[in-house]
């Protein structure tokens, strides 16, 4: 089914919106989460959750791309679940590593940052994202949104694990500039 | 500004950047969702969402954890693989336990407390036929290894070989290649099989891995590692020397794969399980078929505690295994060897680790020859606390 015509399941309150949506983007939610918690029993309740929030939030929300909308909702819940359950900062599947990793592009201290800032650093991070190739971007998003493993990456780009690290490396050092280029205290 | 924090804060980039990188292939998938639509494909059940593609290799640097054990589901043994038609029963023969080989990165002296389980991500019906396969992974696996072979294959030279489910429907088994001699079949699991029209001739001085000696073996294999070593594509390949069975005419032959090292314990584990490369020649002692096994191991279920390989022997003592052979389990005073394993068969519906324990065989002793028979029998290395349906051996399983 079109990604509208399941949006608009949701705003008629069909009780159909759910089951569609698990046909359509179970899988793509399930993997994002899994991902991140490593667990699978955890990753299905979140994936759950993300229906239950999906559709509190249509009406009167009107994604645009449905499964950027789904996979967010995922994430977010994901990683939430991953801090509570782990207070060690240990554990899941690759996000420890993916998180190391985000770990050169910023100094590490503790900092609140305003809702103004946050905005600032999206838009900066957006912008960041319009200058590289697709091919780039793509990789560097499904490391570190999609929170895939290097394996994985390397399979999805007919590339070695080697030159995907090598390439993600180098994305991570010019963001960290790009960055502070833009002012941003890391 | 903490990792956690960029990470959280990425959530929110543009959606398109995100629906972008969703949606990736390497063999150009609209051909395979116009494929779908033209055979009403849709309602057979094969799953084409995009974005999960998530063919993971190893866990690099996967620590284990216990920390989870309280939300560990409990595994249900599939008992339905170890008893597949025409399979017949697990038996090796050899003069000696010593003369089976095996290079598996397992000995009895590494401790460890968890191993992954995953879940298969395919589901095979009885046939063997798997009812979801993704061809989007499949064609890029095909890409993929052409690539080593300096093959580039164009969409419209792929060709779909097609199977029956139990309920007749048509299903693509596999997608193939052909090219210069060369023909590589990706299956429905991702398995590659590489076959050479004629075949690659091997120099001489190197004898048949079927009916060889173990050095004559250990030759070939260093040829092999040396000289296709683009086709192995491993940074620090691992020579497995496998087997060393006799056939009833005292005729012993070797398997010969290679697996990827890793400092990683488990990596090595599962990459030897998982993701060989096996070599195979003909009668006329050349080289005529690859086979590069790569198994979805996307579905973690969890890492499980595991018992020592000492508890296996005395959980098989006390009848709780699984097991083909025909007799009797003859007494603990008959166990020969132990391994460490994975069960990897694509029909199996969870990839878990066993306890493999050799067993001497005296009623099947072949006195012709002299060579003593070996069975297998399968002793569940997940603590039993975590299996449903821990099995009692009872002399069958119906």
């Amino acid at each position: 089914m079109e990604d509208e015509k399941i949006v608009q399941l949701y705003w008629n309150r069909d009780e159909n919106a759910i089951p569609v949506t698990t046909e359509k983007y179970g899988s793509y939610c399930t993997g994002i989460a899994r991902n991140i918690l490593g667990n699978y029993e955890d990753a299905e309740e979140c994936v759950n959750d993300t229906y239950l929030n999906a559709w509190n939030a249509m009406p009167p929300h009107r994604p645009q791309i449905l499964s950027a909308f789904l996979g967010k909702l995922t994430r977010n819940l994901s990683f939430n679940r991953w801090k509570h359950n782990h207070a060690d900062k240990r554990g899941g599947y690759t996000l420890p590593q993916v998180l190391d990793e985000l770990g050169e592009c910023v100094a590490g201290k503790d900092s609140v940052e305003s809702e103004l800032e946050r905005k600032e650093l999206v838009m900066a991070l957006n912008d960041y994202l319009t200058t590289l190739s697709s091919h780039k971007r793509n990789i560097f998003i499904r490391r570190y949104w999609y929170t895939d493993s290097i394996n994985d990456i390397a399979c999805r780009f007919s590339m070695t694990e080697g030159g995907v690290s090598m390439l993600l490396s180098r994305l991570r050092k010019d963001l960290h500039n790009y960055l502070i280029k833009r002012g941003f205290e890391l | 500004m903490k990792k956690e924090n960029l990470y959280e804060i990425m959530n929110d980039i543009d959606e398109k950047y995100i629906a972008g990188a969703a949606d990736i292939n390497v063999c150009g998938g609209n051909r395979f969702r116009n494929y779908f639509k033209t055979w009403g494909l849709i309602a057979a059940g094969i799953l084409l969402i995009a974005g999960i593609g998530l063919l993971t290799l190893p866990l690099n640097k996967n620590k284990k954890t216990t920390d989870n054990v309280s939300d560990l589901v409990a595994l249900s043994i599939d008992m339905d693989s170890f008893f597949e038609a025409n399979m017949g029963f697990e038996g090796l023969m050899a003069y000696d336990i010593s003369e089976l080989m095996d290079e598996s990165p397992w000995n009895k002296n590494i401790n460890i407390d968890t191993l992954p389980v995953f879940k298969n991500v395919y589901e095979a019906e009885g046939s063997g036929i798997i009812k979801n396969p993704d061809i989007e992974k499949m064609c890029a696996v095909l890409y993929e290894i052409s690539t080593r072979f300096e093959l580039s294959p164009s969409e419209t030279a792929i060709e779909y070989l097609m199977g029956e489910t139990d309920d007749g429907a048509e299903i693509p088994y596999a997608v193939s290649y052909t090219d210069n001699g060369i023909t590589l079949e990706v299956e429905s699991n991702l398995t590659t099989t590489v076959t050479f029209e004629p075949a690659l001739a091997i120099p001489e001085g190197y004898n048949n891995i079927y009916n060889a000696s173990y050095e004559d073996v250990q030759k070939i294999a260093e040829y092999y590692k040396t000289t296709y070593a683009h086709l192995i594509n491993m940074d620090a390949p691992v020579t497995n020397i496998g087997s060393g069975d006799y056939d009833i005419y005292a005729n012993q032959s070797y398997d010969l794969s290679y697996y990827e090292s890793s400092a990683d314990f488990v990596t090595e584990l599962l990459n030897n399980a998982f993701y060989r490369v096996q070599f195979y020649q003909n009668s006329d002692n050349s080289l005529d078929l690859i086979r590069f096994y790569r198994t979805d191991l996307s579905n973690l279920i969890g890492y499980y505690p595991i018992i020592t390989w000492k508890k296996a022997e005395q959980l098989l003592t006390e009848g709780k295994y699984i097991t083909t052979v025909p007799v009797d389990f003859p007494g603990a005073e008959y166990i020969r060897k132990t391994e460490l394993v994975y069960r990897n068969g694509h029909t199996e519906d969870t990839y878990m680790p066993y306890y493999r324990i050799l067993v001497e065989l005296p009623d099947m002793h072949r006195k012709d020859t002299g060579l003593n028979t070996y069975g297998a029998y399968y002793v569940p290395a997940v603590k039993e606390e975590y299996i449903s349906n821990m099995p009692i051996w009872d002399g069958s399983f119906n």
